[in-house]
């Protein structure tokens, strides 16, 4: 959805207040080809990132290399605690006793697959304690749907405002990239 | 508003986006009301009381308790499943209801979390003092140490540190990165330079972008499908705290699927507790509605029924199995010295919730208040019929003994009490109690998921 060649010089923005004109205007931007370069919205909308062109998210995947790695690694540590570095009788169950690993390996699982999900999803949005991102529009969090296109050239910023005017939206603006 | 033929809307009052934000921040920004103040005072006095109890049991040992040789765990032991079993609604409310779609669930999960989140705090504050030299409870994690010893991973103890360390950081993560819209929404109208800065640290620069919400979609179904086998487990875990052991009345394997509904229905008993009084005060009846109340009612009839079917099974296998000491433990628990408790038990965990087969009662506030509390009760003391009755009958006669709990005790419960009321008046001050994001999602879509004409059309 970025383009990441060319860094664009201006965004144009404006607002919806249904989330119904905003698909459709998705829908019409996709249609003209305007490079899109975020959508801002004060909650999520189901299949607006497809529609928009997104890829799917990888976290997922994060989450269950970082699962696997959370049951290997406890079902491993004690394994090792309990057979090589101190064995010790315990009620008469063997050194390796497996159902006893069980609970604290899914703990564990789950643990880091929960962990590894929420810093990847911090981390690759950009978000933490003092972050600086840039609020185009105080009321993205309240009942605006922003929809913000890049404007490399006259004719393409020429374009995308007569689209987005054409397609209802409100407060239609060239703004500094 | 698009109105479902077959179902009342979820939220009333025909709401616009706008309205939900006014509504749900409105709390956050102006200024408490007297019973606010009056509520935060009784609870952190509560609070005051508890912590003086902890410092004297902390300074003059576990002695100043009213424990013995023959019933080690009491009081304590009671309060901590207690309380862990009333976070495992805020979870079930998540986690679970998100994975069945139950759309419902968006007015009252976050308040249900955070609740979670303080119950497992007060919790953890029972085994830790348990242990009686508090300084030293790293011991239970498994680090190399100069004495050569690990941690036994053997033990069901142990695995209740790791289920109840995980359960309450899950958790936390959870509540956390579905508050960061919201927060966002209190930053973006916040007048005063400390307010704006303040939710701007916390709302870690949320900007409401497609990729976010993309991303936070996501990891909220994933953590929504860890969360549900982590809550199941966590009970079971605690319930094997007993079951592996070889006292009559607690060596059974039906413990984990008891626990676990028993820890549901008490956690929505006191969901209910909370958000029947939460909704008057904030005036958020149009989010909280009397269908919520009505619907939490059902899955307390289904969890109680549950544990009503528990407690008769036990009766039978006590008999079926021919064991005299199980047959006893049993035949004690009704008629012993603690019958009072297991009477309690049993009046307010089986026959009170079946009121609400009732649909007058079942979608009555205040009615739903009272049995909520009767629920409160009947579970806490389930636990002390449960660890006290049991360990007081031995196989031995010669160490049966009685237990008495101290005012020591008593006033660590009601310090954790106060603890739990202060975080949910400190949080229903400074953080949205809805999930405004959220519920602005579910007033405009129908059932099946399609977008429809929005609000107030002109």
């Amino acid at each position: 959805m970025k383009n990441k060649n060319k860094q664009p010089k201006t965004f144009i923005s404006g607002y919806y207040e249904h989330p119904e004109d905003l698909v459709d205007a998705v829908k019409r931007i996709r249609e003209m080809e305007l490079p899109i370069e975020d959508i801002l919205t004060p909650f999520p909308i189901h299949g607006l990132d497809e529609l928009a062109g997104l890829k799917k998210s990888g976290i997922p995947t994060i989450g269950f290399i970082f699962g696997i790695l959370g049951a290997a690694s406890a079902f491993g540590f004690m394994t090792w605690v309990f057979t090589v570095s101190y064995p010790l009788h315990i009620g008469g169950k063997p050194y390796f006793s497996v159902p006893s690993f069980i609970p604290i390996t899914f703990e564990v699982t789950v643990l880091f697959a929960a962990f590894a999900m929420v810093f990847a999803f911090l981390i690759r949005s950009k978000l933490g304690p003092g972050a600086k991102n840039r609020i185009y529009d105080q009321k993205i969090t309240d009942n605006h749907f922003v929809v913000l296109l890049q404007g490399n050239s006259e004719p393409g910023i020429d374009a995308a405002r007569q689209t987005l005017s054409a397609t209802g939206a409100m407060d239609v603006k060239t703004i500094d990239a | 508003m698009y109105v479902s033929p077959v179902r009342e809307p979820l939220i009333t009052g025909n709401k616009t986006f706008t309205d939900v934000t006014n509504d749900i921040a409105r709390p956050v920004e102006g200024k408490p009301g007297k019973y606010w103040y009056l509520g935060l005072s009784i609870s952190s006095a509560a609070l005051m009381v508890g912590l003086l109890c902890m410092f004297i049991t902390i300074w003059f040992g576990i002695g100043r308790w009213g424990l013995n040789k023959t019933i080690g765990w009491g009081f304590s032991i009671t309060t901590f499943v207690w309380w862990i079993g009333i976070g495992h609604a805020g979870t079930f409310i998540s986690a679970i209801l998100l994975i069945f779609r139950q759309r419902w669930r968006t007015s009252i999960n976050r308040a249900a979390e955070a609740m979670t989140i303080f119950a497992v705090m007060c919790a953890a504050i029972f085994p830790l003092i348990h242990m009686g030299r508090v300084l030293l409870f790293f011991f239970a994690f498994p680090y190399p140490n100069t004495r050569h010893v690990w941690v036994n991973f053997n033990s069901p103890l142990l695995w209740d540190v790791f289920a109840i360390s995980t359960y309450f950081l899950v958790s936390f993560l959870f509540w956390y990165t579905g508050l960061l819209p919201d927060l966002a929404s209190l930053r973006d109208r916040a007048k005063s330079k400390i307010r704006k800065l303040s939710y701007r640290l916390l709302s870690f620069g949320w900007t409401g972008s497609l990729k976010h919400w993309q991303r936070h979609e996501i990891m909220s179904l994933m953590l929504a499908g860890l969360a549900t086998p982590l809550v199941l487990s966590v009970h079971s875990i605690v319930s094997f705290d007993f079951a592996t052991s070889v006292i009559p009345g607690w060596h059974t394997t039906i413990f984990p699927p008891y626990f676990v509904s028993g820890a549901i229905f008490s956690g929505f008993a006191m969901v209910q507790t909370l958000l029947v009084i939460t909704r008057k005060v904030l005036h958020i009846e149009n989010y909280i509605t009397i269908q919520h109340i009505s619907s939490m009612n059902k899955i307390i009839i289904l969890t109680g029924s549950i544990v009503g079917v528990a407690y008769l099974t036990e009766l039978f296998m006590s008999w079926y199995s021919g064991v005299e000491y199980e047959h006893y433990a049993f035949i004690n628990r009704a008629t012993g010295p603690y019958w009072f408790a297991y009477w309690i038990m049993m009046t307010c965990n089986v026959v009170s919730p079946q009121l609400f087969w009732f649909k007058k009662i079942r979608e009555s506030p205040w009615i739903t208040f009272v049995i909520s509390i009767f629920v409160n009760i009947g579970m806490w003391f389930e636990r002390f019929v449960i660890i006290v009755t049991s360990l007081h009958r031995d196989y031995l006669p010669s160490s049966w003994a009685m237990y008495k709990p101290t005012i020591i005790e008593i006033g660590i419960f009601i310090g954790t009490l106060g603890l739990f009321f202060t975080c949910y008046f400190l949080f229903i001050k400074f953080f949205p109690v809805i999930a405004m994001a959220e519920v602005k999602g579910i007033i405009k879509v129908d059932r099946n998921g399609n977008l429809t004409k929005t609000g107030r059309e002109k």
